[in-house]
């Protein structure tokens, strides 16, 4: 049997050698889909909007605000304005990338062309994986894009920045690793509480207050954890993020903006239908995770972990981590306390959990492809 | 590089397409039953039936667009669904009403598809385009087109694969008059460039008139297949008579063996013959009305038409057995 094409002008093309089986998607497969995607003007204007204008305008006000009147405008680039949009950056970018993520899954077959491209005979599992590499490329870039300038708006427009954080009534140098607190509290102790330290019966912690009974070092060496938190909250409140720490946010957000695309990619090529992917896709992230994260539901906490929403976060930058009142900043519109109340997990098992999620609906996704009517 | 010289040259086999006991269901509905056919190479080729008889479902099964409950079948001589990817690169084809994505141009649609396809399919998109006169708006966005304009981008969409086998379902569909031309015209000259051609249709007029060969298809069966010209020889001939008394005439011819039945309305007679007369049965139907003292004034042999043949197959199916 003949695998070639001659043609009379000599060309010779070898279906073979042009993988046209092969489940790895060609450049210009991705590049096509691309421009596919990105020629979808109200995508790309909510796009645009979420990822880009919402940091543009809302950093933009608060400089010209306090332009105007410093005196009852802080600086645009404070820890907790920066605290304060990273959070919905977060969760509006998962939304719009699971919004791009049905369009890239379901629109070639509601629009009719899912038939034209499977007649070319080219592997219907490249079809599908041509779509992830083109709706990341439009995504990743521009979130990154916004991401960026409140990092710069909070590098060079911030409040004058301390040499010590307030913890728990003791004054604590900056940016210490844990070991180093560790040992920085069990050297200071007396100077800190200057008596006995004392535990309220909410569980918060005072070192310089007095009362009897507890051996500082013994107290310190044994609600360690606590203390950590607290002076990692300390640090996001009055501190601007040092940069290593906004790179590892700004790559937190990617992760969910990524997964937002690939569960609206799968779910959208499992139904589909976009409008119907894209409203299960919001209702799970603005109700249902809240529910699940802000609750420990004792004989389901493992299966409140297996959501990817708790996984990611409590994979969350600790400059990402309060002490506003409450566990976590809250990771949904809904919801408060995040899921940082729900015991925490091994870092292996919330990876886990997230590469769970995206290979799961990256497979769901490809099988749908490969079997589905034309 | 342009689209007539780039013609692949043609592999050994003698069909196009070829099918045996291809069968496809859904459900307790059988779409496809037990197909037999035989697509010849180098020829435009008709596949006829009545709505739902099964033609977009077989040529679905064909391209591999929906799986076949039980059967085998071949493009260009390549067995598929085994060997998909090597069949599908020489074939190009349009399923059911041609849709494209209507946010962006036809021309950026084809660029889609040509990335996909490869093998220099990016290259003959200007081409494909001009050979369906779509050049001059081919950068405006595929939402603007009418019916007919989506019907070319299709068969642009086809033509930039250089196909050795092109599959069209109702081509004619939402074409004008002059629409309708061009598209036979184009048909004929893929044939002549030595692609099959094979179209699905329900206008048979059309098809009689562009194609070499056909295929009939009711609820699901092939019925009939051959050239166009053996499977009008099979019907039966009917001959119109002018005289002065059609029902005493229909009464004299009732009872000889070659006719089938009379007609006599509006005082012409319609005598259908039985299948296998010749000219020397006209001369001795005309015989006998003269000699039973009918003046006959004229008589014209009918050529049956396809679709008088089409309607009179197929309605004979539809009768109770």
């Amino acid at each position: 049997m003949s695998a070639t094409m001659t043609t009379r002008d000599g060309t010779v093309t070898n279906v073979r050698a042009d993988h046209r089986s092969s489940w790895v998607p060609t450049w210009p497969m991705i590049s096509s889909k691309f421009m596919e995607l990105r020629k979808r003007r109200g995508l790309m204007v909510a796009i645009l909007l979420l990822t880009l204008a919402l940091p543009v305008l809302v950093l933009g006000l608060r400089l010209l605000f306090h332009a105007i009147d410093p005196a009852h405008y802080g600086p645009a680039g404070s820890p907790s304005v920066f605290e304060g949009l990273s959070d919905p950056i977060a969760q509006f970018g998962f939304i719009i990338a699971a919004a791009v993520g049905a369009t890239a899954g379901a629109t070639d077959l509601g629009e009719g062309m899912f038939r034209h491209l499977v007649i070319t005979g080219r592997s219907r599992v490249a079809l599908f994986f041509a779509r992830i590499p083109s709706g990341l490329t439009l995504l990743l870039p521009l979130v990154a894009v916004g991401f960026t300038f409140m990092c710069l708006v909070t590098a060079f427009e911030g409040t004058p920045q301390p040499t010590s954080v307030n913890v728990d009534g003791g004054t604590v140098p900056l940016n210490l690793s844990e070991a180093q607190l560790h040992s920085f509290l069990l050297g200071h102790a007396s100077e800190f509480v200057g008596g006995p330290v004392s535990k309220s019966g909410d569980g918060s912690i005072t070192l310089g207050g007095g009362g009897p009974g507890v051996d500082p070092q013994q107290f310190i060496r044994s609600n360690f954890s606590g203390l950590y938190q607290d002076y990692l909250a300390a640090q996001s409140t009055d501190l601007n993020p040092p940069p290593n720490e906004m790179a590892k946010i700004g790559l937190w957000i990617e992760l969910e903006v990524t997964l937002g695309f690939i569960i609206g990619l799968g779910l959208g090529s499992l139904t589909g239908q976009r409008t119907v992917t894209v409203i299960v896709l919001v209702a799970l992230q603005i109700i249902v995770t809240p529910l699940l994260t802000n609750a420990v539901i004792p004989y389901f906490l493992n299966g409140q972990r297996l959501l990817f929403g708790v996984a990611m976060d409590q994979l969350r930058p600790a400059a990402l981590i309060s002490l506003n009142g409450h566990h976590g900043p809250g990771r949904a519109i809904l919801g408060r306390g995040g899921a940082l109340g729900i015991p925490s997990m091994p870092t292996w098992a919330m990876i886990s959990v997230i590469v769970g999620w995206i290979v799961a609906w990256t497979g769901v996704g490809a099988w749908r492809m490969a079997t589905r009517d034309a | 590089m342009t689209l007539v010289e780039d013609r692949p040259v043609r592999n050994d086999g003698e069909w196009a397409v070829e099918t045996h006991g291809l069968t496809k269901r859904f459900g307790p509905q059988v779409a496809v039953d037990d197909v037999e056919l035989l697509v010849p190479r180098g020829s435009a080729f008709g596949y006829l039936g009545p709505n739902g008889a099964g033609k977009t479902t077989l040529i679905r099964t064909l391209l591999g667009l929906t799986h076949a409950d039980s059967g085998t079948m071949s493009l260009l001589g390549v067995p598929v669904p085994r060997h998909r990817a090597e069949a599908l690169a020489r074939v190009g084809a349009i399923v059911d009403e041609p849709r494209f994505h209507g946010h962006i141009s036809g021309r950026q649609n084809l660029e889609l598809l040509a990335a996909a396809r490869g093998g220099g399919a990016s290259e003959r998109i200007g081409p494909s385009l001009e050979r369906v006169r779509m050049a001059e708006r081919a950068d405006d966005k595929v939402r603007s087109y009418s019916m007919g304009m989506r019907q070319r981008l299709g068969v642009a969409a086809c033509l930039i694969g250089d196909p050795e086998l092109l599959i069209l379902d109702e081509p004619m569909n939402g074409l004008d008059p002059a629409g309708m031309h061009e598209m036979r015209d184009m048909i004929d000259s893929l044939v002549a460039e030595g692609r099959t051609v094979m179209l699905s249709s329900h206008l048979l007029d059309e098809v009689q008139r562009t194609c070499q060969a056909v295929a009939i298809v009711d609820r699901g069966r092939v019925i009939r297949q051959g050239p166009i010209q053996d499977l009008l020889r099979s019907a039966n001939a009917v001959v119109r008579v002018e005289c002065a008394d059609p029902d005493g005439a229909a009464s004299l011819l009732a009872p000889s063996d070659f006719v089938e039945k009379t007609d006599a309305r509006s005082g012409v007679l319609s005598v259908t013959l039985r299948v296998g007369s010749t000219r020397d049965t006209v001369a001795e139907l005309n015989r006998r009305l003269v000699a039973g003292g009918v003046a006959v004034y004229g008589l014209q042999e009918v050529q049956t038409s396809l679709e008088d043949w089409f309607l009179s197959v197929t309605s004979r199916l539809g009768e109770p057995e």
